[in-house]
């Protein structure tokens, strides 16, 4: 155990808060300043070119997989079964699928929301419920805030 | 506190030690809670004797299995998915329309705020209090769950507030994940219901299985739980931790989105494997209806 390298397996700095979008990456929207407290909807804002096909995944793992499964000799069924699992592979470009989806037709549109390659917030009613909910949370903070000054002035009484 | 809400505490072998329940009274909750017992757990009198009957939902492991994936075949039940995946049939059964779903081991809630930078700074001082009133945050993410489509939202975790106001999580402030606080909108239909999946890791890999198939789980970091440190418990998941350590947990997520997951090792001193999820390659992006052609 001693002996083995773990360099290449730590991860960046800011990767010790796993699971969180890079804020460039994502384009989410901020009110106000940078360090404002408003928490407003991840709405994804696309730019750029129309991306190309092959910009919006990555198949080469799932090509490696296919090229192995067709030359195996395991029966058809299996072979199908392997081909369908090897689709897990594929690694999709959800920034650059939304791209892509705002230049498509409204056919392609609606299939791509079929399939959950992207979301749209109807009626905006994430945004929506999103500014509802950090009023509330204003407020909230307001309250208990003054309920600590309040003690505090009662306890310099 | 509205009468169709409760709080859901999962909880084994702490009938003397739930944490959760202590912090919730601390933070002036007077609504509605349950917390759930298996019949694994030889500590049932116990609860029963110190929350009274009525507080306590008792529940068969044995029973669960083979009702949802697991992921493995292995035997053991000591996981948090089996008394997970009772939350919504509970509900159900006793007319609750909003639940909370919170492990039995947080200490503190709190909230942030920014106040004044320090004298010569510019950047503001994101600070910490604890939480004196929660029922307005509840009724607010009811309201939410109400007003939205979003399946799932939560709190942040403490820890991961690194950085201050200067923080990522600070920054981004909503995120496409739900952890420890789970806040569900029971619906007319039982096939909306949430499963939890996977032995290990269940959490992570319900809100990623979730986002991949379109649905919105979010947590905000406004408001935080502080929990007991992960691995160091005496009870639950900790075994699980003891015997196989964080490395098969992490595992579990690549399982189910090998695409986007990986697994790699975090922490300064002492460190840990860690699942990482790239979310540009998990989750379909959100976009304001103005994209869609009419």
């Amino acid at each position: 155990m001693d002996n083995l390298d773990f360099t290449n397996l730590f991860f960046d700095d800011d990767e010790f808060v796993v699971d969180r979008p890079s804020i460039e990456e994502e384009s989410i929207t901020f009110g106000g300043g940078k360090y404002t407290s408003k928490v407003q909807a991840p709405h994804y804002i696309p730019s750029g070119p129309c991306p190309s096909i092959s910009e919006m995944m990555d198949t080469r793992k799932y090509e490696e997989l296919i090229k192995k499964i067709n030359a195996s000799n395991v029966s058809d069924d299996d072979k199908r079964f392997l081909r369908l699992a090897a689709a897990r592979h594929i690694v999709f470009n959800f920034g650059k699928i939304a791209n892509y989806y705002t230049y498509a037709d409204k056919e392609l549109q609606q299939l791509m929301e079929d399939s959950a390659l992207v979301l749209i917030d109807f009626n905006d009613a994430v945004r929506n419920g999103f500014i509802k909910l950090d009023s509330r949370i204003d407020e909230f903070v307001d309250a208990q805030l003054a309920l600590e000054k309040e003690e505090k002035l009662e306890l310099g009484a | 506190m509205r009468d169709d809400f409760a709080v859901f505490i999962l909880s084994h072998g702490r009938a003397d030690n739930v944490k959760t329940l202590k912090s919730l009274q601390n933070a002036n909750y007077k609504g509605k809670y349950f917390i759930f017992v298996d019949d694994e757990d030889d500590q049932y009198d116990t609860y029963v004797k110190n929350f009274g009957k009525e507080h306590i939902v008792l529940f068969s492991k044995r029973d669960m299995v083979g009702t949802f994936d697991l992921f493995d075949n292995f035997e053991q039940r000591n996981t948090v998915n089996f008394a997970r995946n009772m939350c919504f049939r509970i509900a159900r059964q006793k007319g609750i329309k909003y639940f909370a779903e919170f492990d039995d081991d947080y200490s503190q809630f709190t909230f942030r705020y920014l106040d004044d930078p320090e004298p010569g700074d510019t950047v503001p001082v994101l600070r910490s209090k604890v939480i004196r009133d929660i029922e307005p945050v509840f009724e607010a993410f009811v309201d939410f769950l109400d007003d939205t489509n979003v399946r799932c939202i939560a709190f942040a975790q403490a820890g991961e507030m690194m950085g201050g106001a200067k923080g990522n999580v600070w920054l981004t402030h909503v995120k496409r994940k739900s952890m420890n606080t789970f806040f569900f909108k029971v619906t007319d239909n039982p096939a909306d219901d949430v499963w939890f999946v996977g032995r290990m890791n269940d959490d992570v890999n319900t809100y990623v299985r979730g986002g991949i198939l379109g649905e919105l789980w979010f947590q905000i970091s406004r408001i935080n739980v502080i929990q007991e440190v992960t691995q160091k418990n005496n009870s639950g998941l900790s075994d699980m931790y003891r015997q196989f350590g964080t490395f098969n947990k992490s595992f579990y997520t690549v399982m189910l989105s090998p695409s986007s997951v990986k697994v790699g090792l975090i922490g300064p001193s002492d460190p840990r494997f860690h699942h990482s999820i790239n979310w540009n390659l998990t989750v379909p992006k959100l976009l304001h209806e103005r994209y869609k052609k009419k």
